[in-house]
């Protein structure tokens, strides 16, 4: 089952490459794909420069986080800053939730992907 | 002080001894009068001379003690001031952080002030309670 959720998530997050560009699809995309544990639907969407920081254990690391959350089902916005190109979303899960803060470079690239836990 | 007065009882006991001579006096005893008197003053000459060289000795002596005494204060005045001017500078440094991290302080509170804000987003809805640890890649 889990199997399942996981190359779903994989489908969504690859299908979304193609069309989304809002930061909140992209933001939803990269989340989906750190859910999944997918490091390259991970870094679909970064920079060169972040890619480079990413390694398969922290994208590990990260999903088992949200995983002790439970299943992952949405992603709201928190704020918006155009002119910065910042945005800070809230992700949802079954038994939890954790706030995605994303800033773009100026080509649209995700420059910084970060999470912090909510507490409830 | 005591070899001084031991020098002149010498002298004068050497003296008076060739002071009661004369009434016997002959030419042969003229003549040791004479040797007495001289040796008497020689001697006395010699434990005054040795008596002042002594004294001048301790007088020296003293002179390099203070001298000593005096150049020990200067480099402990010395040693002094420079650890002064070291413990300063710390304290310039440890000024300077403590302004430097006071001023981060009051940077970080200004960030999450503002970002308590943001996340307030619409009025009366709950404040979210986000951890301060964050896990990612990259600087907001």
């Amino acid at each position: 089952m889990r199997n399942v959720g996981i190359a779903l998530a994989g489908a969504l997050a690859l299908a979304g490459c193609a069309t989304a560009h809002a930061p909140i699809d992209v933001a939803d995309q990269v989340t989906r794909a750190v859910y999944s544990d997918d490091l390259n639907g991970t870094v679909a969407h970064f920079d060169g420069d972040l890619r480079d920081q990413v390694k398969t254990a922290d994208v590990d690391q990260l999903s088992k986080l949200m995983h002790e959350m439970g299943s992952y089902q949405k992603l709201s916005m928190v704020n918006a800053d155009d002119q910065n190109r910042r945005y800070d979303y809230e992700a949802n899960f079954d038994r939890g939730s954790v706030l995605v803060q994303m800033r773009f470079d100026p080509d649209g690239k995700v420059a910084a992907y970060r999470i912090s836990p909510i507490q409830q | 002080m005591t070899k001084r007065i031991i020098a002149m009882a010498l002298c004068a006991g050497l003296l008076s001894v060739g002071a009661g001579a004369p009434a016997l006096a002959d030419g042969a005893a003229s003549t040791r009068n004479i040797i007495f008197g001289a040796a008497a003053a020689g001697v006395g000459t010699a434990v005054v001379i040795n008596h002042n060289k002594k004294v001048h000795q301790k007088i020296d002596e003293k002179d390099a003690q203070i001298h000593s005494l005096d150049q020990q204060r200067s480099d402990a005045e010395t040693s002094y001031q420079s650890e002064h001017q070291a413990y300063l500078h710390e304290v310039a440094i440890a000024n300077h952080y403590m302004a430097e991290n006071a001023s981060l302080k009051r940077e970080v509170a200004g960030l999450q002030n503002r970002r308590q804000v943001s996340l307030n987003g619409a009025p009366g809805a709950p404040p979210l309670r986000v951890a301060s640890v964050s896990y990612g890649w990259g600087r907001l």
